[in-house]
């Protein structure tokens, strides 16, 4: 039997930024995070909830017009909630700014997605970032996962 | 999060340093004035009365204590990033940014105080000196996150760099809005808002509109992000 592979645990003094929990208006705290895009001329701020039961990261479709997509020509696919619900999902590529890394990442743009907050799944970010959630301390610290042999 | 100033001398850690912690409001600490401090004489004078392995040694236990804190904008001295540990130590507080300069440009700098530079002072040749211990710490500066090149800039110059190099790492408009959370969700709740710097520029109900509301008002220049302020009802369907 073939042994499981070990993961590459975060190494000691690989670059660190920590996101406190959002504090919502009724007092109770989430991992939210804030990411940049580029909006055809500047490089804008967005928030998204991390979500790691999430494949992938899903943002509201009116973000596709900001960054200057036409939604219907995008890749669709349908994605299953956990509530059983099938959703349209319209994707792409696009570049984002995130805790310190610049990269391409994949994105779903919905305008069935109700929630205020985009979503941050694992798809190009938990592939990346190793992901510390410590709700008690009330702060996700995200590490860069890996980087070239120093 | 710490912002880590490294480099050889005379690359403008302690002169951005300052201009950066003060951009940030943060407290900028020079770990050479620190060692200083503690030991109670100038590096020079450690250097000649005590050695450079005890001067490593102090470098080591202050940065040791220095990483602990948050928020601050550290300049070290220009082998400290040398030492393992304390690369470590840094690199895991924060975001290590190396200024560099071409030899002949550091030496026009640091050339009227050489007697304060234990690395060059008693130096026939201060640029052949300043060439060989650019080459052993080459490796070890290679190491940071970002590196920037301050041959020929201002300070003012290259504090711009460094202002625009760390940017993905602060969000400042996010910071005003944990600050002023409660504020913005009675205000606001159930609406998206665009911030800039510390100030609400815009609003509105769905991201696209508050950024198009924004976009007259915002500089080319300015950071600015589009955050969702929840409703109460929201609130709970969030946790839910």
């Amino acid at each position: 039997m073939s042994r499981p592979r070990r993961l590459k645990a975060a190494s000691p003094g690989l670059p660190r930024v920590d996101f406190p929990y959002m504090k919502d208006t009724q007092g109770h705290f989430a991992p939210i995070v804030y990411l940049q895009v580029w909006t055809r001329n500047r490089w804008l701020y967005l928030q998204a909830y991390v979500d790691s039961g999430a494949s992938w990261s899903v943002f509201h479709a009116d973000v596709a017009q900001l960054l200057g997509l036409k939604l219907r020509q995008l890749k669709r696919r349908y994605v299953t909630l956990g509530n059983g619900a099938v959703l349209p999902i319209y994707f792409d590529h696009i570049r984002v700014r995130f805790a310190g890394a610049e990269f391409s990442v994949p994105v779903g743009f919905s305008d069935a997605l109700h929630m205020g907050f985009n979503l941050m799944g694992r798809a190009g970010f938990f592939t990346k970032f190793t992901m510390c959630f410590n709700d008690r301390a009330r702060l996700l610290t995200v590490t860069r996962s890996s980087r070239s042999p120093r | 999060m710490n912002i880590v100033l490294t480099g050889f001398m005379g690359t403008g850690k302690t002169a951005v340093g300052q201009r950066l912690a003060k951009r940030l409001g943060w407290p900028f600490v020079d770990i050479d004035r620190l060692i200083e401090q503690r030991a109670g004489m100038p590096i020079s004078e450690i250097f000649t009365q005590r050695g450079e392995a005890v001067f490593r040694r102090l470098e080591r236990r202050c940065i040791s204590r220095v990483v602990h804190g948050q928020h601050q904008v550290i300049a070290t001295g220009g082998g400290a990033i040398v030492d393992l540990q304390n690369r470590a130590k840094l690199r895991a507080s924060g975001v290590v940014i190396c200024l560099t300069a071409k030899p002949q440009a550091v030496l026009a700098r640091v050339r009227h105080k050489l007697a304060a530079r234990p690395m060059l002072s008693g130096a026939e040749n201060p640029l052949a000196r300043i060439r060989a211990l650019m080459a052993q710490r080459a490796a070890a500066y290679a190491k940071a996150d970002i590196t920037i090149d301050s041959t020929g800039l201002s300070v003012e110059e290259e504090l711009k760099r460094v202002w625009d190099a760390i940017s993905p790492y602060l969000c400042r408009s996010s910071q005003y809005l944990r600050d002023h959370a409660q504020a913005l969700g009675r205000r606001y709740g159930g609406r998206y808002i665009v911030v800039s710097g510390d100030r609400v520029v815009a609003t509105g109900e769905t991201q696209l509109e508050a950024f198009q509301r924004a976009s007259a008002r915002l500089s080319g220049a300015q950071e600015a992000g589009v955050y969702y302020i929840p409703s109460p009802e929201d609130a709970v369907a969030a946790r839910a």
